[in-house]
């Protein structure tokens, strides 16, 4: 919504400087998007409205002339090319020092000047000189009663402040209601327009019925009558409104609608009177196949869902978007019937939306607006119809209101104000707050006030509205700042779990870096996790992992809207997204490039809500960094499961078995699941060759994906003290010599279960494989921690407990000691 | 003559400090031997009075004792230096980089934001990202075909058994319906979380962004405190003298409703090139809670009242880093993330 000054204080007399207007207003809820200033550049004493006096022809150019300009002070003969000039014109006028708008857009001072041998001594000026428009082929002609010799910033310029209105506010889609906002704020007398009193003679009027189908559709309907037309362009002062507002003049008849809609906040409609059929008027939803040729000359398909006005004949408007072709006002029209109505917000919302049809017009009847102001907008149409000349008018011809509603009145309890502000004010600063804001309040004396609300502030209801209003009027500044006080809270559902900081806390410390990432995704960017065709089958186990950390193959949520075909799916795996961040990043370097992420992954779930699953993922590239100023080493196997490990450790949980599993985003005899007792708490490796092509990653990669939610159920309470050990340790290792396929946890198991109980710890800390051992099998070396907490152990003790396991280890596993 | 000495001592010990081990004795026999330069000074000493010549005496003697000494050090010092197999190390080359990794600004700016709020009462909870149109919208007073719903482009998601109805959160306000349906006052809670807007992606616009919802509902809660409450935060999370200033607004599910903007933190509200030199930053949006929304949660609007708030993470994290294109955050470009390591 545009403002200009110049208009506003047609109502009201504001005069402080506009940055400060623009200041209360947002103060006050109604956002000033910007402020623009016509003409502050144009300087008082070197900017004039001129009359070309004469024009005489260049002696030396044809396509110049030299017009001789009448600008009060004095007389100017300059150089111009403008094509439109004639003897008689008054024109905008600048003399040097005066800074105009340059064709790039940049500054121009104007200096005297010599052009093909003649002197010029000023310009006359084209509408972009002036930053007026991009219009520069021609001289922005004035209107004939432009005052000569006047400084043009007075008859052209003003500052114009842009709302940009909160939906709330629909009083505000008009100058009046701004008006009443700048009145109450600054305590400033409040003049509107009087049109004055009904002049219905009614035997000038045609018979006219009008038929509201629906008082759903149409809450008010309200015709007048012009007649004896004359149209011409409207004078100055109109124009200029229109033009500061953001709309263009086109003549008289027009610009009145759209004056008296800017001005009120009511949409008028003109409709040539001849051109319908009938005495009928009327509005009814549109049927089912009707069609409607608007203005723009399209033909709408109508819906049940669009209001229609129509005539003795059929539908002549699409009620509140846009009029007929058939009864649109022309040169030959000689009567017109202009509506003033209001109709349902949200079916002119529909419908201006469906067709993408949207005007100044439905716009407001998107708000909503006061039915009250339809009589208001008809008569202020008549009297500047009559006070400009274009028409003879009848102000109110016919009027149905099916949808008069009472206006609100509450008993407004005054200790609502300190109740929700928690300031006092005094009673007098409150009623005073109220009628400022245009509420009729009757102060009785008792412990409540009576407030009648205006009809234009439909968004006002309640005590709480009005506690608003008085917090607008007095000023929020004048509310202290406290902290909450009272008793102690509850416990409330579903607190966030502060492990999860501990997790991402630990992450990082192992040297991963964390990154978010949109949850959005596609199909096809989902299913590049399996690597496309020809990939290798899932195992039982393998299908497991699917389900718990990569179901791609449930179908994932899609939006019904989405922005992008890449992003048209909730996704129901988190590895693409980090692998898709390991590629991006493999652009810049290959070092450190060891990433997680905790987030949500959304697993369809019928008709309800989706579950919202918590992982941890975590990729690898092929590079870890190792001391020194230039060290790395490839990432393998064992640095990712030695991760899980700590995060588990963390969490208390110190029995994991790790089982292998085949599925196509793993390689396979590189991956392994991790679970504790019965509960699968991870799943890790190699990704795939196959997969990563599709990622575009062209080194090996490493992933961990963590159920967070499994993790969190499984973890300890805070780790419970043990004593120190009071007697020393032994430490002995043992090697053995033992199958290539054998499992090394077995082995750890068989040593401890041997151990006769003063085994504290068993460690691998060796694993051989190569010549110094037969074919087909490996070495293994674990480091066993020997200790009694009684009592200190003796050498015998550990010998002969140590001799036990090896003859355990060579009968279970035909283990032999490697030497 | 005592300036001569003084003189003398300076000289000795900042050539001293340049001596290796080689050159050790000719500092000696330099300075302190028996033809050295002090012995010289001293050979002066009978040209003096009688009375002057005790306290040149004395001060010869200092010198001496205190050159002796330093020599005493530096040569200590050289012998440790030059301990066998110790080489001495370019102390100027740089130290290893331990590995370690990093946690996303805006992880560190929610953690900022609930270490505040929990130091005044706001427990952290959470609540779904998929969501209905009833809780994201109608039980906070934004009915179906309401202009209102214009201020909220969404997101929806397809559900053939209830078409319409789902839909990506827009903002973290769904929480206030959600905790007040379970729970009874007080309330003091923040809820962080991802919210999707249906808008493009701009310097400052991202479909995809992150907020922290705030609501404190008793029977005694007033807009004093919602302000008090603000500015407390604004200066933990900014520093003391931040200032708030409320101004009118408009949500369909405050009233009133306001919103709250900061003293600027980078020119102390004189203006500048980060607040747009109006020495003011818009933070947040809030308000009381509607009584419709009490209402809908069964609470008595006449006997509770509460204020909720909504910041954007992102725009708190962007004032705090400096940060001038929210579009950073979701790059995940290294480059930007370990800077806030």
């Amino acid at each position: 919504m545009r403002v200009p000054l110049i208009w506003l204080r047609d109502y009201v007399d504001i005069q402080v400087p506009v940055a400060e207007l623009a200041h209360r207003l947002g103060d006050a809820g109604i956002e000033v998007e910007a402020v623009e200033s016509v003409g502050a550049g144009w300087d008082r004493d070197k900017v004039f409205v001129g009359k070309i006096v004469s024009v005489d022809p260049h002696p030396n150019a044809d396509r110049l002339t030299l017009p001789t300009v009448d600008f009060g002070a004095e007389k100017r003969r300059v150089v111009t090319g403008a094509p439109n000039i004639k003897v008689g014109n008054n024109v905008p006028f600048a003399i040097e020092g005066a800074t105009l708008i340059a064709g790039d857009g940049g500054p121009l001072v104007l200096k005297p000047a010599k052009i093909r041998g003649i002197e010029s001594s000023g310009m006359v000026c084209s509408a972009r000189e002036l930053g007026l428009g991009d219009d520069h082929e021609g001289i922005l002609i004035l209107p004939p009663d432009a005052p000569v010799g006047a400084p043009l910033v007075d008859y052209l310029g003003g500052d114009v402040i842009e709302l940009d209105l909160k939906p709330n506010r629909s009083d505000c889609l008009s100058l009046i209601g701004v008006a009443r906002i700048v009145a109450g704020l600054f305590d400033l007398p409040l003049t509107l327009p009087d049109p004055g009193s009904p002049r219905n003679d009614r035997s000038l009027l045609p018979d006219l019925k009008i038929d509201i189908r629906d008082p759903d559709l149409c809450s008010r309907y309200s015709a007048g009558y012009l007649h004896d037309l004359t149209v011409a362009p409207s004078p100055h002062w109109m124009q200029r409104r229109l033009e500061a507002a953001g709309q263009r003049p086109i003549n008289n008849l027009v610009d009145i609608t759209n004056f008296v809609m800017l001005e009120t906040g009511q949409p008028l409609h003109a409709f040539d009177r001849q051109k319908l059929r009938g005495d009928l008027i009327g509005v009814r939803p549109a049927e089912a196949g009707e069609s409607l040729r608007t203005l723009d000359g399209q033909d709408r398909k109508l819906t049940p869902d669009d209001t229609v006005i129509f005539d003795g004949e059929g539908p002549v408007a699409l009620a509140g978007v846009m009029g007929g072709l058939e009864s649109e006002v022309a040169d030959s029209t000689t009567d017109i019937l202009l509506e003033a109505a209001n109709f349902n917000q949200t079916r002119i919302r529909n419908t201006s939306r469906g067709m993408g049809l949207r005007s100044e017009a439905s716009r407001r009847f998107e708000q909503r607006l006061s039915p009250e102001t339809t009589i208001f907008a008809l008569r202020r149409s008549a009297q500047l119809a009559k006070d400009i000349g274009a028409a003879k008018a009848v102000d109110l011809w016919e009027d149905a209101y099916p949808g008069h509603v009472d206006p609100i009145e509450i008993n407004f309890p005054l200790t609502e104000v300190p109740r929700l502000l928690g300031v006092d004010f005094s009673r007098d600063q409150i009623v005073d707050a109220l009628r400022r804001a245009f509420l009729d309040v009757t102060d009785g004396g008792g412990p409540t006030l009576h407030v009648r609300v205006p009809h234009w502030r439909a968004d006002i209801t309640m005590d709480a509205d009005l506690v608003e209003e008085v917090a607008v009027m007095i000023g929020y500044d004048s509310i202290p700042s406290t902290l909450p006080r009272g008793g102690v809270v509850g416990s409330v559902f579903n607190e966030i779990d502060h492990r999860e900081d501990t997790i991402k806390d630990l992450l990082a410390a192992a040297g991963y870096q964390e990154i978010i990432t949109h949850t959005t995704t596609s199909p096809q960017r989902l299913q590049r996790l399996l690597g496309g065709a020809g990939s290798s089958p899932s195992d039982d186990q393998g299908r497991v992992v699917a389900a718990r950390f990569l179901p791609v193959e449930i179908t994932p949520l899609k939006l019904v809207n989405p922005l992008r075909a890449e992003e048209d799916s909730l996704r129901t795996a988190t590895l693409g997204h980090l692998l898709e961040t390991l590629a991006a990043n493999l652009r810049f370097t290959d070092r450190d490039l060891s990433l997680f992420e905790l987030d949500k992954l959304f697993i369809p779930a019928g008709a309800g809500l989706p579950e919202e699953r918590r992982l941890l993922t975590a990729v690898s590239g092929q590079h870890l960094s190792s001391p020194g100023w230039d060290g790395q080493r490839e990432t393998t196997f064992f640095d990712i499961k030695g991760l899980a490990r700590l995060l588990f450790e963390r969490f208390g949980i110190d029995e994991i078995e790790a089982a292998p599993f085949c599925h196509p985003t793993f390689q396979a005899g590189r991956c392994a699941t991790l679970s504790a007792g019965e509960t699968l708490l991870a799943a890790f490796g190699e990704i795939s060759p196959t997969t990563r092509a599709l990622f575009d990653i062209d080194q090996t990669a490493w992933a961990l994906l963590v159920d967070v939610a499994a993790l969190l159920t499984l973890a300890g309470d805070a780790p419970t003290f043990q004593p120190l050990p009071r007697f020393p340790a032994v430490v002995q290792d043992v090697s053995i010599v033992v199958d290539l396929d054998s499992e090394s946890a077995a082995f750890s198991e068989a040593i401890l279960s041997a151990g006769g109980g003063i085994i504290e710890s068993v460690r691998l800390i060796d694993e051989y494989r190569g010549d110094q051992v037969p074919t087909g099998k490996r070495g293994l070396t674990y480091s066993i921690v020997y200790r009694n907490p009684e009592t200190t152990l003796t050498d015998d003790e550990v010998a002969t407990q140590h001799a036990k396991i090896v003859r355990a280890l060579e009968a279970r596993f035909q283990a032999t000691l490697r030497t | 003559m005592q300036d001569q000495i003084d003189r003398l001592v300076e000289t000795a010990l900042a050539e001293l400090a340049e001596t290796d081990a080689a050159d050790l004795d000719d500092w000696r026999r330099h300075y302190t031997g028996r033809s050295g330069e002090l012995t010289g000074i001293l050979r002066g000493i009978g040209k003096l009075s009688a009375e002057e010549r005790p306290a040149i005496g004395q001060a010869a003697n200092a010198a001496r004792q205190r050159l002796e000494s330093a020599f005493a050090d530096h040569q200590a010092i050289l012998a440790t230096r030059t301990r066998a197999g110790v080489e001495p190390i370019d102390v100027t080359l740089p130290g290893y980089h331990p590995a370690v990794g990093g946690l996303h600004p805006v992880t560190s700016t929610l953690r900022d934001i609930r270490r505040v709020f929990a130091s005044i009462g706001f427990r952290a909870v959470d609540s779904p990202e998929v969501e209905w149109d009833e809780y994201n919208f109608e039980k906070l007073n934004i009915p179906r075909d309401h202009p209102a719903r214009d201020m909220w482009d969404t997101f929806y998601v397809d559900n053939p058994d209830r078409p319409g109805q789902m839909l990506l959160r827009t903002h973290t306000s769904p929480a206030q319906a959600r905790v007040m349906e379970r729970t009874q006052p007080p309330i003091r809670i923040i809820t962080p979380g991802r919210c999707y807007r249906y808008e493009d992606v701009d310097a400052s616009h991202e479909s995809v962004f992150f907020q922290v919802e705030g609501l404190a509902v008793d029977t005694n809660i007033t807009m004093a405190d919602l302000r008090g409450t603000l500015e407390y935060f604004a200066r933990a999370m900014f520093g003391e003298g931040r200032e708030i200033r409320i101004r009118g607004s408009f949500f369909p599910f405050t009233e009133p409703s306001c919103e709250a903007e900061m003293s600027c933190h980078v020119c102390g509200g004189d203006g500048c090139r980060v607040c747009g030199r109006t020495g003011w930053i818009e933070m947040l949006g809030a308000g009381m809670v509607h009584p419709a929304v009490l209402e809908g949660a069964g609470y008595d609007h006449r006997k509770y009242s509460g204020f909720a708030f909504g910041m954007g993470v992102e725009r708190i994290a962007m004032l705090k880093y400096g940060i001038d294109d929210i579009r950073h955050f979701y790059r995940n470009d290294l480059r930007f993330l370990r800077q806030f390591v």
